[in-house]
C-alpha cells in the first residue's frame, strides 16, 4: 500500500522538527516540502534520500488558492511515481496549510495517509506571550475573513487574528500592506473593544536562539505598526468578571 | 563549520552561546541580524547567499 506522510516542520527552523517528522523524511522515497526558511531546507535535503520544493507550483500561480491546487496535484503525482511521499510543511500541516489537506481529500482508498502535527505559529504565541488558552478560551481568526465576515468575537476570550500585515491579500506574500484594509478592521475591533485597549503585535522566533517580537500598542494605533506576512495580531481578554449561569451552577457536582 | 552545522548545534543544545556561529562560514552581518533576532532580514541574507530557494512564497523583503 502507498504511504503519504504530511507532517509539520514547527516554525523554529531544525528545533521544531518532531523526531516522527524526522523519522518520516529519512524514510520515505521522496520528500517534498514547503518550508519558511533555507537552512530548513538545506536540513531535509541532507536528511531525504530525494527531495524537492514545492516552492515552484506554488509561485506558477499569482493567487494562492491556484498555487494551493497546483501543489494538491504535485503532491498526488509523485505518488503515483514512487511507493512513499513524505511532504514537510512548515508550522503545523492542518494549520494555514490549505495544500497537504487537500492533497489529501483527493487520494483513493488504497493510499495510507498519516498527518504528524507540527507545533503552529500559535502554540508558539502561547508559549511565548505566557498563557493558558483554555483559561477565558480562545478565539482564532484569518485576518482576511475577519475582514469580510461578521465573525462574533468574546471580548472576554483571548483573540488572535493571524496573518494581520497581510489583510486583504489574496495574492502571494508581500511586505506591502493594506492600510484601508487594516483601518477597516481596527474599526471593526473599535466597537468592540476601548480606543485605549493595549494589543500585541507577535511574531514567532524562526531560528534556535534568536527571541520572539513582541510589540505591545493601543489598538487605535494599530495601523501606525511595523507589520509583516509574519504577524499576528493578538488582544488579551478584557477584565470584566463574568457571572457563571445560576441554573448551570446547580449542576455542577 | 558550515551555517546550517552551526544552526543544527544550536538547535540541539539551546544552551550554547551564539559565538558558535563566529566559527560557522557567516558574514558578520549574519551573525549580527542572528544576535539581534533580526529574523525577517536574516532569512533575506541567507537565502541570498545559498542555494537554497529564496522563500518568496513566504515574504519578500
Amino acid at each position: 500500500m502507498k504511504l503519504l506522510a504530511l507532517v509539520g516542520s514547527g516554525i523554529k527552523t531544525i528545533s521544531h522538527l518532531t523526531e516522527e517528522a524526522k523519522g518520516y523524511i529519512t524514510s520515505c522515497d521522496s520528500v517534498l516540502y514547503l518550508v519558511n526558511e533555507p537552512l530548513l531546507e538545506g536540513y531535509i535535503k541532507k536528511l531525504a534520500k530525494t527531495s524537492r520544493s514545492l516552492e515552484p507550483a506554488y509561485v506558477r500561480q499569482t493567487d494562492r488558492k491556484s498555487g494551493y491546487g497546483n501543489i494538491a496535484q504535485e503532491i498526488i503525482d509523485e505518488l503515483n511515481r514512487v511507493c512513499s511521499v513524505c511532504v514537510v510543511i512548515y508550522g503545523h500541516p492542518c494549520v494555514f496549510a490549505t495544500p497537504g489537506l487537500l492533497a489529501i481529500s483527493s487520494l483513493n482508498v488504497d493510499v495510507k495517509t498519516v498527518i504528524c502535527p507540527g507545533i503552529s505559529a500559535l502554540d508558539c504565541l502561547f508559549a511565548d506571550l505566557r498563557f493558558d488558552p483554555a483559561n477565558g478560551g480562545t478565539q482564532t481568526f484569518d485576518a482576511t475573513e475577519y475582514l469580510l465576515y461578521d465573525k462574533i468575537i468574546d471580548t472576554s476570550a483571548h483573540i488572535v487574528i493571524y496573518q494581520i500585515g497581510m489583510v486583504g491579500n489574496l495574492g502571494l506574500p508581500t511586505n506591502k500592506v493594506n492600510l484601508d484594509a487594516i483601518c477597516f478592521v481596527k474599526n471593526k475591533l473599535l466597537a468592540l473593544y476601548d480606543k485605549n485597549k493595549t494589543a500585541i503585535i507577535y511574531e514567532s522566533a524562526l531560528y534556535p536562539g534568536t527571541t520572539p517580537k513582541i510589540f505591545e500598542f493601543e489598538l487605535s494605533e494599530l495601523e501606525k505598526q511595523d507589520l509583516s506576512p509574519i504577524s499576528t495580531l493578538y488582544i488579551p481578554p478584557n477584565n470584566k468578571k463574568m457571572e457563571p449561569d445560576a441554573l448551570a451552577l446547580n449542576l455542577l457536582t | 563549520m558550515e551555517l546550517l552545522d552551526a544552526v543544527e548545534m544550536l538547535a540541539k543544545n539551546p544552551l550554547l552561546d551564539l559565538s558558535v556561529l563566529d566559527d560557522a562560514i557567516a558574514t558578520r552581518q549574519l551573525i549580527e541580524l542572528y544576535k539581534d533576532s533580526s529574523t525577517l532580514n536574516l532569512r533575506a541574507l541567507i537565502a541570498q547567499k545559498r542555494t537554497f530557494s529564496d522563500m518568496s512564497h513566504v515574504a519578500t523583503i
